[in-house]
């Protein structure tokens, strides 16, 4: 019964840090790339698919970007689907490398791989809503910057697993 | 030793980053170095609709698709370069096009990144004129015979 009440207060205490960080990076401006965001959010899924579950991660995930897109005020527009395509994607491909391929890649490949399949799921949706295959010429750039982003999102999440905090807190 | 064991460890890692680092860069110069358009016009869609045909080399000839979703502005207000001005009815809020010698601008939308203003005058593919948050982008074209084809309009309303 604690076991669970504790696992309870975890998945809030980390869908707000997770909605906290996505509503942060809308406020950081990288002009010359639309819609990019760095994807901080994905430092908890990683998280919790390496420390905890697929199936938390998972709703996590959702729920974060239906909260932060109600927040913003882009709930079903197309910046929620662009968003909500990414984040399922990059989960899909993290999550594809940390059960199927963690004895060749650690939490930072999987972060890097989420980070790409973020951009290229952001940039697929907004082609085939909007009917236009202009929008990939974005995607090379926006990965380039992505990959940067991921490594700092897989230091991040490897960071806080290391750190023993969930061990302390008998998670 | 401990470099030795970092390899070990993240040797997968690095392959990977290296391999998406070619492959990203690749595109990247690719997209550099690719031609700039010679397009003669542009259609706006908004919601796979075409709404306007701006025409670049005389926008007095420019044609509107939709005339209860377009409306023709006084270029003047906007500035001496401004050749032609018009308002479209994006998904949300209303946007402002503008043609100039140096190509198609946003002058205004209502959309809070305001990505599509910050593109300024344009006529490069490499940088499309799309506002995500009005559904609306911008498609170049050499010739104003061979438009629209994916538009759902009925037909031309208006040339103006």
């Amino acid at each position: 019964m604690k076991s669970s009440v504790r696992r309870i207060a975890l998945d809030a205490t980390m869908l707000a840090l997770a909605l906290a960080l996505s509503v942060a990076e809308s406020f950081i401006p990288i002009s010359s790339l639309p819609g990019f965001k760095p994807g901080l959010a994905n430092i908890i899924i990683l998280v919790l698919i390496y420390r905890f579950s697929w199936s938390e991660a998972l709703l996590i995930d959702i729920g974060r970007i239906f909260l932060a897109s109600l927040m913003t005020g882009k709930i079903f527009s197309l910046p929620f689907y662009m968003s909500l395509a990414g984040g399922i994607l990059s989960y899909l491909g993290m999550l594809l490398i940390a059960k199927c391929f963690s004895k060749v890649f650690s939490i930072y490949g999987a972060s890097l791989f989420g980070s790409v399949l973020h951009c290229l799921g952001q940039i697929a949706i907004a082609s085939i809503l909007l009917s236009t295959s202009g929008v990939f010429w974005y995607f090379p750039l926006m990965a380039l910057v992505g990959l940067f982003t991921g490594l700092a999102v897989g230091f991040f999440a490897d960071r806080i697993i290391a750190s023993g905090i969930f061990e302390r807190l008998r998670l | 030793m401990k470099a030795k064991a970092f390899l070990q460890k993240h040797l997968g890692d690095i392959i990977l980053f290296f391999v998406l680092l070619f492959a990203t860069t690749l595109g990247t110069i690719f997209l550099l170095l690719a031609p700039t358009s010679s397009a003669s016009g542009a259609n706006i869609f908004c919601d796979d609709v075409c709404l306007l045909y701006l025409n670049l080399s005389s926008p007095q000839e420019s044609v509107i698709y939709e005339e209860e979703r377009v409306k023709e502005l006084d270029p003047s207000l906007y500035g001496e370069e401004v050749e032609a001005a018009y308002e479209i009815e994006g998904a949300l809020t209303p946007m402002v096009f503008a043609i100039s010698q140096e190509g198609i601008a946003v002058l205004s939308s209502g959309c809070p990144s305001q990505y599509c203003v910050s593109l300024g005058y344009t006529l490069d593919p490499r940088k499309p004129i799309v506002c995500a948050y009005n559904h609306v982008h911008v498609e170049y074209v050499g010739e104003i015979a061979s438009l629209p084809p994916s538009s759902s309009s009925s037909g031309v309303d208006i040339i103006v």
